[in-house]
């Protein structure tokens, strides 16, 4: 393991150089994937295990959407696709992709299949640290693992081919083989994973539902509407208010701050602005600091779970989640973001 | 003729690209009785000097006259955007890029919905300029029913073949009536029908007003209704007048640097080489001269099938390619060449549904695609569509030691050596230093069949190497690949092109409709007239 220093914090790290894909496919050799749940990390995950030569198969609800989409990809209805629990029975390593709400619904019907010396192999650590809530509690005798890609599926797919590959992080929850570690780290490799960071099934979830909470999608969307609000109210046009929120953010400064960090982005703007920026960010850390400190309260209790497994196993679920997406997308803020973006010099729309 | 006034004048123009000047003090008169084609190798600026006409790149000096807007008119040097048509290759890829990209978010982000149709397509030409009015709903059915394409309007672009997405793009150029249709390589990549019906179509869109601009590679694309013909070599204007006067075998000999005899039949043209005095061509070492043909099967398909749905695009094939054969494979577009190619690259993902073996090993038996990308190398437009990355020319080269799109390790001493040895035969010294996006398509043709050899592959799959070639490149090829089907490396040889079946070719397979309907020697399934029997 490479021992790798982040800014004074040195932690350990698996690379593939280290760690070949015919190490992984020496070690899981004999075992057979079930991926059950073909939505949005099983494709990708399932796809690349087959093409690296892992003995690959997937469990789906039969006659839904998704099952069509696993037979066009190649999955064989009766060979190497079957319905969830047939699936769970055949496979010796079973990677538990359905949804959080769905993993606590399906649970009973899996754990009869998690005979001795399985793995359980997640990608997220809620059903396991919420396990008070979700009722996913693993027998003994087998070993439960996770490997999270620090990506979507279309990206763990898409890295992969181009032969790239994506970063993710692995822990270990439970170690009835001795060799769970081992297993976990071929997984990563075998799923396409270049650099492996070390975690705990907690902190993956922990550090998850913060960051979509915050910085990720919760916060931002909330200091942008903020934002742009305060300047419509002084009579700013919808145009000028998202440029100055949105757009110039997304099309030009965070690409700054992804290349060389955020100093760069300050030491490209002009010095009122970098005078002013650095001002104001010590004002917006100490107003929002309560806020996050709620948050991961929330997230550590259990709170935050508790929700989203009440309101995501609802009947209508998805059409009040589409609903408020709509709200948010009809808004005139992001109405106007909808013109500015067509208003792009690149769109090809606008050529000739 | 009469009615013969000014239509547009460039005058003393000079471009600036993002890192240099070109087509320095260019002058060119077009007037409003003359329909103009653009002829000139890959890379020497045809593109560039058509998108200057509609303000696509900017003007270092001089200044494009738009005299059809009438001398009063105080935008005369501004290009009219609305009144201008374009169709290009590159517009084709977005719009397909877009409609991948799409296909994907609905792969997985479990997202429903369906793809853009031809029609929507078609409306957005106007979209850019202004909001729909009620006249543009008829207009749309009044421009297909003109390019004969009424039934694609309500069918999604991903499901239209090359040819039918190709006449979306010029319905949706036509849309605002343009007063000047450019049209950049409009044949590019269609089979022997889709060319001749677009042809058609652009001779009956010569007949009105509308004046046209023909960006070509082949001879035979100059229709008979063009009028004058601009040469542009090396990023200046070469020659320019009437058909008669430009087209002559001295010109496009010059023009390419290689001895070329023109033909002339039914006032449409043809090219042939002349005397060949280029130097031999030397493989680099690692493509051995083979000495005997084995008999390990490189590839073998039993009753395969590819479908989506209802819809068979491959349909039980039978097929074996063994080890010492070069196979070519015909047929016209919407035949099932191209999944062909992806189900041999593992990129068809229904590889793994189909008794399908390669090197001896079935596929799904525990190889990795990375073993079989080892032993493949491939030149396609679907590669080339897929490969877009900010790179130098020479990165791209050296990621076929890797089967990487983009480079993500530093090639050896002897890689780097291994590449220096393709630029040279290739002959693209003046490519490989350049930003591999900023190279025009038919160069960009070439620096992926490098990329596809330098590994000496044990079969080379060239999927219509030749589309986007220019003649002198074209030849350059098919002589390379004329002498690769004679070493170690086997050839799977992707046309619609009988004419092009190289002489290395010992078999060929004729395909339609996803189906073989014949296949073996050479001989037996081409005779020597180069038709299919």
């Amino acid at each position: 393991m490479a021992k790798i220093n982040f800014g004074g914090v040195v932690e350990d790290v698996v690379t593939r150089e280290e760690f070949p894909l015919a190490q992984a496919q020496q070690v899981l050799k004999n075992e057979v994937v079930a991926v059950l749940g073909y939505g949005v990390q099983g494709p990708g995950q399932s796809l690349n295990m087959r093409d690296n030569g892992i003995r690959v198969i997937v469990g789906q609800r039969g006659q839904t959407p998704s099952w069509d989409k696993a037979v066009k990809d190649g999955w064989v209805p009766g060979q190497t696709l079957f319905p969830l629990e047939e699936a769970a029975s055949r496979g010796t390593i079973i990677e538990f992709l359905l949804s959080d709400a769905g993993q606590k619904e399906f649970w009973p019907k899996l754990k009869p299949h998690l005979t001795e010396g399985k793995t359980l192999f997640f990608s997220h650590g809620f059903a396991i640290t919420y396990r008070q809530l979700t009722g996913v509690i693993p027998p003994q005798k087998i070993d439960v693992v996770l490997v999270a890609p620090k990506g979507s599926g279309l990206s763990v797919r898409r890295n992969f081919l181009e032969g790239s590959g994506i970063n993710s992080s692995y822990a270990v929850f439970q170690d009835y083989t001795g060799k769970a570690k081992t297993k976990t780290v071929s997984l990563g490799i075998a799923m396409g994973s270049g650099y492996l960071f070390p975690t705990t099934f907690e902190n993956e979830v922990y550090s998850d539902l913060t960051g979509e909470r915050g910085v990720l999608m919760g916060a931002i969307a909330g200091i942008m509407e903020a934002q742009y609000n305060e300047l419509r109210q002084h009579g700013h046009s919808p145009s000028e208010a998202f440029n100055e929120t949105v757009e110039e953010f997304t099309q030009s400064l965070i690409k700054l701050a992804a290349e060389k960090g955020m100093d760069w982005l300050y030491a490209n703007c002009s010095t009122t602005a970098q005078r002013g920026a650095l001002d104001w960010k010590g004002k917006f850390r100490d107003a929002v600091a309560p806020l996050f400190s709620e948050l991961y309260q929330r997230v550590e209790d259990g709170t935050e779970a508790k929700i989203v497994l009440e309101r995501n196993s609802r009947p209508d679920y998805r059409e009040k989640l589409d609903a408020e997406l709509a709200c948010m997308r009809n808004s005139e803020m992001w109405q106007a973001g909808d013109k500015v973006r067509d208003l792009r010099p690149e769109n090809w729309k606008k050529e000739a | 003729m009469t009615s013969s006034h000014p239509f547009i004048t460039v005058d003393h123009m000079t471009v600036r690209l993002p890192n240099r000047l070109i087509l320095e003090d260019s002058v060119w008169s077009i007037r409003s009785d003359e329909h103009w084609a653009i002829l000139g190798p890959n890379g020497s600026g045809k593109t560039t000097l058509v998108r200057s006409l509609w303000g696509g790149v900017p003007l270092r000096s001089g200044a494009i006259h738009f005299d059809f807007l009438g001398p009063d008119s105080a935008n005369r040097d501004i290009p009219p955007r609305d009144l201008i048509g374009v169709v290009s290759l590159e517009m084709h890829q977005r719009l397909m890029e877009q409609e991948e990209l799409k296909e994907e978010f609905r792969a997985y982000a479990g997202e429903k919905g369906e793809g853009t149709t031809a029609q929507e397509v078609i409306v957005s030409g106007i979209l850019a300029h202004r909001p729909l009015t009620s006249g543009d709903e008829s207009r749309v059915f009044q421009v297909a029913e003109l390019l004969e394409m009424a039934p694609l309007l309500p069918r999604s672009m991903a499901s239209l073949s090359t040819g039918e997405a190709r006449k979306v793009l010029i319905a949706r150029a036509l849309m605002k009536s343009p007063r000047l249709l450019i049209l950049d390589e409009p044949f590019e990549g269609l089979d022997h029908g889709a060319r001749a019906a677009l042809g058609r179509s652009i001779h009956q869109l010569m007949t009105g007003s509308l004046r046209v601009l023909l960006v070509a590679h082949r001879l035979e694309e100059i229709l008979p209704s063009i009028t004058h013909v601009l040469l542009v070599k090396d990023g200046r204007v070469f020659r320019q007048g009437t058909k008669e006067e430009i087209l002559t075998s001295q010109n496009l000999s010059q023009l390419y640097g290689c001895p070329l005899l023109l033909g002339k039949n039914n006032g449409s043209y043809n090219l042939s080489y002349g005397a060949a005095n280029d130097k031999k061509i030397n493989l680099p070492a690692g493509c051995r001269e083979m000495l005997t043909s084995g008999s390990e099967a490189l590839i073998a398909m039993k009753d395969t099938t590819v479908k989506y749905g209802d819809l068979v695009v491959i349909d039980r094939l039978n097929w074996t390619m063994q080890q010492g054969e070069n196979w070519a494979i015909l047929g016209p577009n919407g035949a099932g060449k191209s999944t062909l190619v992806k189900l041999i690259l593992g990129e068809n993902l229904q590889a793994y549904a189909n008794p399908i073996t390669l090197f001896g090993k079935r596929r799904g038996s525990g190889e990795t695609i990375w073993e079989i990308k080892k032993r493949i190398g491939v030149v396609s437009a679907d590669l080339q569509l897929k490969y877009r990355k900010k790179m130098s020319a020479r990165e791209v080269i050296a990621s076929g030691f890797y089967d990487s799109i983009g480079l993500y390790r530093v090639p050896t001493r002897e890689q780097n050596e291994t590449v220096e040895r393709w630029v040279d035969l290739l002959d693209i010294h003046d490519l490989v230093q350049e930003p591999y996006p900023q190279l025009s398509f038919g160069q960009k043709r070439m620096i992926l069949l490098a990329r596809a050899m330098v590994k000496s592959p044990e079969v080379l799959i060239v999927d219509e190497p030749c589309h986007g070639l220019d003649v002198a490149n074209r030849r350059r090829v098919l002589k390379i690949l004329e002498r690769i089907g004679r070493t170690e490396t086997n050839l799977l040889y992707i046309t619609d092109r009988p004419d092009e079946i190289l002489g290395c070719i010992t078999h060929v397979m004729r395909l339609q409709k996803g189906k073989a309907i014949q296949q073996g020697r050479k001989a037996e399934v081409v005779p020597r007239d180069g038709n299919p029997t």
